[in-house]
This record gives C-alpha cells, sequence and structure tokens, in this order.
C-alpha cells in the first residue's frame, strides 16, 4: 500500500528523513516507532501529502501522494495535534469533510454517534483533548478510508475510549482491509495490534519486519547447567544475565533450534520464554544508541 | 491513479465565506451608512463627481485597503500555524483549488456587498444617478481586486499572520515614502537633486495615486488596477503551488526570498531611521549635514539588518555571526553616499545641450513664481545661468538660508529634466561669483515671454502637458438660486480656446497676473462667472491653473461652447 524508497527531507540544513525507504502492505497493520526527533511526524506528513520530499519516492497504492487528490481522499489522517475551525462544532465539520471526502459515509456518522456521545454543536476547541481526538477518529472513520495514517492516535483517550477507537479500527482492517499506519511511543500498545513494525531513528528505519517473524526469532532461555558444565556453543546471545546459578540468556534463533542445542548439552535445568515487543526491541537494538533503548523502555 | 484539477470547492467556500461573515457585515454597514442610508436621509448627492470621486476613489481605496488585508488573512491563516497548514493540506483538495476557491469566496465578499449598496442608492436617489452609482461599484471591485490580489500573493510570500498586514501595508506606501525620504536625505549629498518633487513612482501605491487626482484615472490607471490584480492573483497561485507547508511561522516562507528580503529590510530601515535620526538631530533636511546624514543611515542600517535577521531566524543572538553581513551592508551605503558627494554619475554636472531643448521652466520660490520659455533667447539664458551654478558648488546656501531655485528643461524628445538648487545671496552681494549669477539669473528671469505667462504660476505649462481642461459656469437660477454647472471635456477645441482667447487676454491684460479678469465686458444675466480650469501634468506632477475667463475674447467663447455643448456634469470626461 505505502512504498517509500530513498526519501530525504532537509530543514534548514538539517536532514529529517535520510534516505528512508519503507513498505507497507496493503490490509496490514503497521506500527512506527522510534525517539523524539526520529523522523515519524515527518514522514507521515509526506505520507498525507503535505510536505514535499527533497529526493526520494513515496507511492500509496502505486501513486505518488503529493497533490494527488484521488489518492488523498481515500487516506484517513488522525494528526497528533488536530486542527479545526475556530468556533466549529463536530456537526459543523462533519459538513465539511462530506464536501471534501467524496467517500463520505453520513449514515456511519450517525451510527458512530452512540459511540462517541460528544455535544456536536459544541465548538471542538472547546473540548479537551482526549475529546477532540474522538471527534477526529468520528470524522475519519466515516470517510472510509483505505488507508488509515494514525500519528499517536490514543494519547489523551481514556482507557475504555482507547479500547473502543481500537475496535473500531480492526474492524475496518477486518471488514474493509483497510490498511492502517500508526505511529506510538507505547509499544504494548501496538504489541496487540500491529503486524508488522518499524523502527525509526535520526531519519532511517533501522529495522522493519513483521511481527510474528520478530518473536519467532528470538526467545529468553531460563538455563542452570550442572557443575563445571559449559555453556552451549552455537548459540547467538544477545545478553546474558546470571542470578545464582540461574543463567539468562536472550538468544537469536528459532526455538526448535536453540532447544536442540541447549538440550544437546545436558543442563540440570532450562525453560524458553516468548519475549515481549519492548524487550524484543531493547536487545535487537543493543548496538544503537542509549536513546533509542530508552525511548522503548 | 493521477488526480484531476479541480478548481473550486464548494465546501471550502462556504466555510471561507461563512469566516468573513463579520467582515462583510462590517463593511457593508460602513457603506450603508455613507451611502443608501445618508442619501435617504436627504443629503441626496451632490454631483457625480461626488459620487465617483469622493466615494468610489477617496472613500473606496482606503476602505479597499483594510478589507482587503482583512479578508485575506481570514482566508490565508491556516498556512500560518504548522497544525492548520498540516491538516488543511492532508485534505484531498488541490492547492490550485483552494487558492481559487478563496479567491472567488473574496471577490464575492467585496462584489456582493458593492452590489447590494449600489442597489439600495439606486432605489434611494432614483434612476437619475443609475450609471455613476455603478460606475461606483466598478471602481470598488476593480480596487478590490488589485488590494486582494496583491494581499493574496503576499500571504503565499509570508509564513506569519502578523507579517502579513505588517508587509502589505509597508510595501503599499514603501515606494513614496521611500523616494520622497531618499529625496531629502540626498538632498545634501547631490547638488541639484529636486527633493521637493513627488515621487514619480506612485502609481505603485493605488491609494496615494487615486487620491492625487491623476488623469487618466478611470480610462488607464484602473484597467492597470485590474490586470496588476489578476497577475498578482497568478503569481500567488503559482507561490502557493510550490510552497513549503513547514515553513509556517516564518517571516518568509519562500527561503531562497530571506536574504532578498534581508537586503531590503536593511536598506528600508536605513532610510526610515536614518531619515527620523536625521530629522531629530538636524531639524532642516535639505541642509542637514553630510556627516549626520552618513551616521543615520548607519544606525537605521544597525537596527534593520539584525532586526531582520532576529525576525528571519527567529532567534535574539545573531550578533555574533552577522557582523561581517552588516559590514557589508555599512560599506555600501557609505559607497552610495560617495558615489553621490563626488557626482560620480555625472548627476550634478550634467545639463542637456541647448539644440536639445524645446522649452524652459525657471522658478524661484522666494522672489517670484516660475515661468516657462519656448523661446531660443531665454533658453540660451537659463541655460547659460545653470552652467555656472553647476561649475561652483559654493553657491549652495549656507545652512537655514536661502531660497530655492528650480530649472526644468523640456527636452525635444519629450523628456523632462528637472534641477532643484537651495542658494543664498542677495541682490547687493559683493561676491564676484554671486553677481555673476545674480546677473545671469536676472537676465533670464526677465525674458519678455516668461513676464507675460507667469500668471500660471510655477509650472510649465505647454500644448503638449496640458491633460484636460474644462470650466465651472457660476449663474442664477430661479428655482436652485445661485448655482454651477460644470463643463468637462479634453477635447482640442478647449485647448484651441485657451490660446487663441485667454492667452491673448493676458497678453492684453484683461486678466491679470493673479488669474482674475479686470471687468466683465458684457451683460450676462444668466451667467454669472466663468472659471477656466487647464490641468496640466509637468514632470509626473498634475497642476491646476484657474483663469476667471468672463471678460473680453474669453466669456464670449467659452459662453458659445457651453451653449454649443450645454451641460455635461453627469459624463465626466477625465
Amino acid at each position: 500500500m505505502i512504498q517509500v524508497s530513498e526519501v530525504v527531507k532537509t530543514f534548514d540544513g538539517f536532514r529529517a528523513l535520510d534516505g528512508l525507504s519503507m513498505h507497507v502492505p496493503k490490509g496490514s497493520v503497521y506500527g512506527l516507532v522510534g525517539p523524539n526527533g526520529a523522523g515519524k511526524s515527518t514522514i507521515i506528513r509526506h505520507l498525507t501529502g503535505v510536505y514535499r520530499q527533497d529526493s526520494g519516492q513515496i507511492l500509496v497504492d502505486g501513486a505518488p501522494i503529493f497533490e494527488n487528490a484521488s489518492t488523498k481522499a481515500r487516506i484517513g489522517y488522525i494528526p497528533d495535534d488536530a486542527f479545526f475551525f475556530q468556533s466549529a462544532g463536530v456537526r459543523d465539520m462533519m459538513k465539511y469533510y462530506q464536501g471534501i471526502y467524496p467517500r463520505f459515509d453520513r449514515a456511519r456518522y450517525e451510527r458512530l454517534r452512540e459511540v462517541f456521545q460528544l455535544d456536536e454543536k459544541q465548538p471542538i476547541r472547546r473540548l479537551s483533548k482526549g475529546m477532540q481526538k474522538q471527534a477526529l477518529f468520528w470524522l475519519s472513520l466515516c470517510i472510509r478510508p483505505d488507508l488509515l495514517i494514525l500519528d499517536e492516535p490514543v494519547d489523551g483517550l481514556d482507557p475504555v475510549m482507547r479500547r473502543q477507537v481500537w475496535s473500531l479500527v480492526m474492524d475496518d482492517v477486518s471488514e474493509n482491509g483497510t490498511t492502517v499506519l500508526v505511529s506510538s511511543h507505547n509499544l504494548r500498545e501496538l504489541e496487540d495490534v500491529c503486524d508488522y513494525v518499524g523502527v525509526m531513528h535520526k531519519g532511517k528505519l533501522l529495522l522493519e519486519h513483521a511481527l510474528s517473524e520478530l518473536q519467532d526469532n528470538i526467545c529468553k532461555v531460563q538455563l542452570v547447567m550442572k557443575e563445571g558444565g559449559g555453556m552451549p556453543e552455537g548459540l547467538n546471545i544477545l545478553h546474558e544475565n546470571t542470578t545464582g546459578r540461574v543463567q539468562t540468556l536472550i538468544v537469536r534463533g528459532k526455538q526448535e533450534a536453540i532447544q536442540k542445542t541447549i538440550k544437546a548439552c545436558d543442563p540440570l535445568f532450562f525453560d524458553l520464554l516468548p519475549l515481549s515487543l519492548e524487550e524484543i526491541f531493547v536487545y535487537e537494538l543493543g548496538g544503537v544508541d542509549y536513546e533509542i533503548k530508552n525511548i522503548l523502555l | 491513479m493521477k488526480s484531476r484539477t479541480s478548481f473550486f470547492n464548494l465546501a471550502v467556500f462556504r466555510k471561507d465565506l461563512i469566516r468573513c461573515i463579520p467582515l462583510i457585515v462590517a463593511y457593508t454597514a460602513f457603506w450603508l451608512l455613507l451611502m443608501p442610508i445618508r442619501f435617504a436621509s436627504g443629503a441626496g448627492i451632490a454631483s457625480a463627481s461626488e459620487l465617483i470621486d469622493g466615494f468610489g476613489n477617496k472613500a473606496g481605496s482606503i476602505a479597499n485597503l483594510f478589507y482587503s488585508i482583512a479578508i485575506a488573512m481570514v482566508l490565508y491563516s491556516y498556512l500560518f500555524t504548522a497544525r492548520s497548514a498540516n491538516m488543511i493540506h492532508a485534505f484531498p483538495v488541490r492547492r490550485e483549488g483552494l487558492f481559487l476557491t478563496h479567491t472567488a469566496a473574496g471577490l464575492v465578499c467585496s462584489f456582493g456587498p458593492n452590489l447590494l449598496i449600489a442597489l439600495l442608492s439606486i432605489l434611494s436617489v432614483g434612476s437619475r444617478y443609475s450609471g455613476t452609482v455603478l460606475l461606483w461599484c466598478v471602481l470598488l471591485c476593480v480596487q478590490f481586486v488589485c488590494a486582494f490580489g496583491f494581499a493574496s500573493f503576499l500571504a503565499q510570500l509570508t509564513g506569519q499572520i502578523i507579517a502579513l498586514p505588517i508587509l502589505y501595508f509597508i510595501l503599499n506606501f514603501a515606494v513614496v515614502i521611500q523616494e520622497l525620504i531618499l529625496r531629502q536625505l540626498l538632498a545634501s549629498w547631490v547638488f541639484g537633486l529636486p527633493y521637493r518633487a513627488r515621487s514619480s513612482l506612485s502609481w505603485l501605491s493605488p491609494v496615494v495615486y487615486i487620491w492625487r487626482d491623476h488623469p487618466g484615472l478611470l480610462r488607464v490607471y484602473y484597467p492597470c488596477l485590474l490586470a496588476a490584480g489578476v497577475l498578482f492573483l497568478l503569481f500567488g497561485m503559482l507561490l502557493y503551488r510550490n510552497r513549503k507547508i513547514e515553513c509556517a511561522g516564518d517571516v518568509i516562507a519562500i527561503p531562497v526570498l530571506r536574504p532578498i528580503a534581508q537586503v531590503l529590510f536593511t536598506a528600508g530601515c536605513a532610510i526610515v531611521l536614518g531619515f527620523l535620526i536625521t530629522l531629530v538631530v538636524d531639524s532642516e533636511m535639505y541642509v542637514a549635514k553630510p556627516g549626520t546624514v552618513a551616521v543615520s543611515l548607519v544606525i537605521g542600517a544597525f537596527f534593520g539588518y539584525f532586526g531582520s535577521a532576529m525576525a528571519l531566524k527567529r532567534k535574539i543572538n545573531v550578533f555574533k555571526k552577522e557582523w561581517l553581513g552588516f559590514g557589508v551592508a555599512v560599506l555600501c551605503i557609505l559607497a552610495v553616499l560617495a558615489a553621490a558627494r563626488f557626482d560620480l554619475f555625472g548627476y550634478s554636472r550634467s545639463i542637456p545641450d541647448p539644440n536639445d531643448i524645446a522649452g524652459v521652466y525657471l522658478g524661484n520660490t522666494y522672489q517670484y513664481s516660475g515661468s516657462f520659455a519656448d523661446d531660443a533667447e531665454t533658453i540660451q539664458a537659463v541655460h547659460e545661468m545653470h552652467e555656472v551654478l553647476v561649475q561652483d558648488r559654493s553657491l549652495a546656501a549656507e545652512r537655514y538660508y536661502g531660497s530655492t531655485y528650480q530649472i526644468s528643461y523640456q527636452l525635444r524628445s519629450g523628456k523632462i529634466v528637472s534641477r532643484e538648487y537651495r542658494l543664498s545671496f542677495d541682490r547687493d552681494t559683493k561676491d564676484a561669483k554671486k553677481q555673476q549669477f545674480n546677473t545671469l539669473f536676472e537676465k533670464a528671469y526677465t525674458r519678455p515671454k516668461l513676464r507675460i505667462l507667469r500668471i500660471c504660476p510655477d509650472e510649465l505649462l505647454t500644448r503638449k502637458n496640458v491633460t484636460s481642461i474644462y470650466f465651472d459656469v457660476h449663474f442664477w437660477d430661479e428655482e436652485t438660486g445661485n448655482t454651477y454647472d460644470s463643463f468637462y471635456a479634453s477635447p482640442d477645441e478647449l485647448i484651441d480656446l485657451y490660446y487663441d482667447c485667454i492667452e491673448p487676454d493676458v497678453a492684453d491684460g484683461y486678466i491679470s497676473d493673479d488669474g482674475f479678469h479686470n471687468g466683465v465686458l458684457e451683460d450676462n444675466p444668466d451667467m454669472e462667472q466663468c472659471i477656466f480650469t487647464v490641468q496640466f501634468c509637468v514632470d509626473n506632477e498634475y497642476y491646476y491653473y484657474n483663469v476667471d475667463a468672463s471678460c473680453i475674447r474669453s466669456y464670449p467663447a467659452c459662453k458659445a461652447l457651453y451653449e454649443k455643448n450645454g451641460s455635461n456634469q453627469d459624463e465626466e470626461v477625465w
């Protein structure tokens, strides 16, 4: 759905995007993570056709996105800091969206009223940040997007509304095959919803994987070896920690192969545990800057 | 899939109009009070010229100056903050579509109320003035197109909502202000610079130009305003297409223009602040000490250069890295002053060749009014006097003394070359050079032809310079009492009338030096007085010369022409 190739964007000499390439498959939920200043919002503004890249190519569904109204009409965008016209209520904005997005679904708007329960006549700017986000979700879901781009989407939402919003988004994904690109600091939340994850740092994509592939390729091993027994050889150990006689290893590789290697050393005890997304990133990016570990933790 | 270009979006248009409603209401209320309500309350319309000149040109240009920038600020306000700019440009509307929709909304904000006011005005005063009222409406719409086009163009140049009106007002008056101030500043450096002349570039400032009642306003200037407005809109759209949205918040949104803006702002501040500082230090600008002017300019440049650096870089601490640029600016100022002082381009020394001169004007603000002559002997006399003057700069006045001498040559090519000198000497001077100049001045100034035409004060008057002639006829009417009628025209018959009748009356002494007749020679029960007005243009300046033509040759000729053509008060020919 999204193909970004070697994109460079410079602001007054600072390379905010430094040869960024990424690929978001159609119908997937793609999580974009990275520390502050990594370039997440910048690439999102390129993907929504707001900014024009200095070089490189950005294709959305095979077409360049900049000044492409017909492709943009299929994109729902929820920015971190929403903008609404002065004194415009949700209903006013609905009329505006209706006039701008050809696929705006008025019936869905009426249906979603029950979910969001906002005062449609009250100026949106007077609502709380969370309620403004709700209004934006309400409007964006009504345009029946093929691609939903969410920049820190659930910031300010209470846990109940957070769950409801994700539920609505996931319904869209499953029923309509909507592609979702979500930028967030909250890895735990992404872990529940994402199929793919990309990590950005200093304007580049450090890694991009399917979540299942990541989880299958790394695991935590708790191990107690016999007296005088050495560590199993041939393991790609990313991290090692010993508490008493119990050794905790973070090992890269397929679970079956790791299990086989450890069994061959005849340990007193061993167990293989799954890693959370946070742990995977911390250990995968062990060699990268402190900042990124910091943000991921 | 390639996007289809859309030039209009109804939702955006509707939103634009809703957001402009407070401005539309204020604008409509202003004109309602000024025109239909006032007319209906008994004031009526005094004359068609009052409607066109007073309400159309003067009030209209001021109203549109403010209204158009206010509308542009509302329509383009989203460009100036990152949040709104990002959101609006993520919507599926192309920039051409946004720009043209805003333009359509802006035009409706002006045309709609103008038409409404015109309609109500016609209803309140009757159909007699319908043509004039509609002309008023057209004038206001044209003024708006130009001002709004300019404001829209500037909205694409700037990235800050505050910078937009500031830039708009500065540029609207910059040319006139800068030129007038610059002349004053340079007068003490450039010998002979006509420092009191009106700016020849005032056409770049529509409000100033319209208020000065230039001829050809309707036929030439307004079409130009319309064309300029359309061009500004086109350039504005081109800029918008290429605008970097991430520049929201920057004073200048087009990065390549930032150094140019800094140079222009530095130059502007150097001139304006330099002028003000010189005024404070040295109250009489024309004879200000050159050193005072130079220091004032540098101080002005200091504030301009570092102020613009702070605004453009959005930080206070710019002094460390910008000293080199400021040094270059100071060197440029000193180079310009040195070039002016040492007459690098030969301006002060240049006098037209006598063979190229068709006519000459000589004026002295202290002793006499100025006069024009086109005979070879007078031209030679003035030329000779001028040569003496430019060879010796020491004739220039001491500070605070002297009077101004003006010399203007009308060349055969049609070009006007003007010089102005502040000189101080009297008739009893003992100084040999001053005596020589004095003699030459008297010789030139007392040429017979110059004397005859001296009733036309201060200015050149030739058939070529005459732009229009009209006369006001004052008469007694049984119903309305003492009233008058105007006869506007620019045809040759009126120019002929001037040369055939009025000029001979002047020469024969029937019309005195002050322009008043020396006695009505015949009975004129229905024509009490006939004021003949000649409007003419010299060196881009426009003057009126009034003469009471109710005498010997002039009055019968005027009366005959009036009776032949009748009143055309409502059909001004400009």
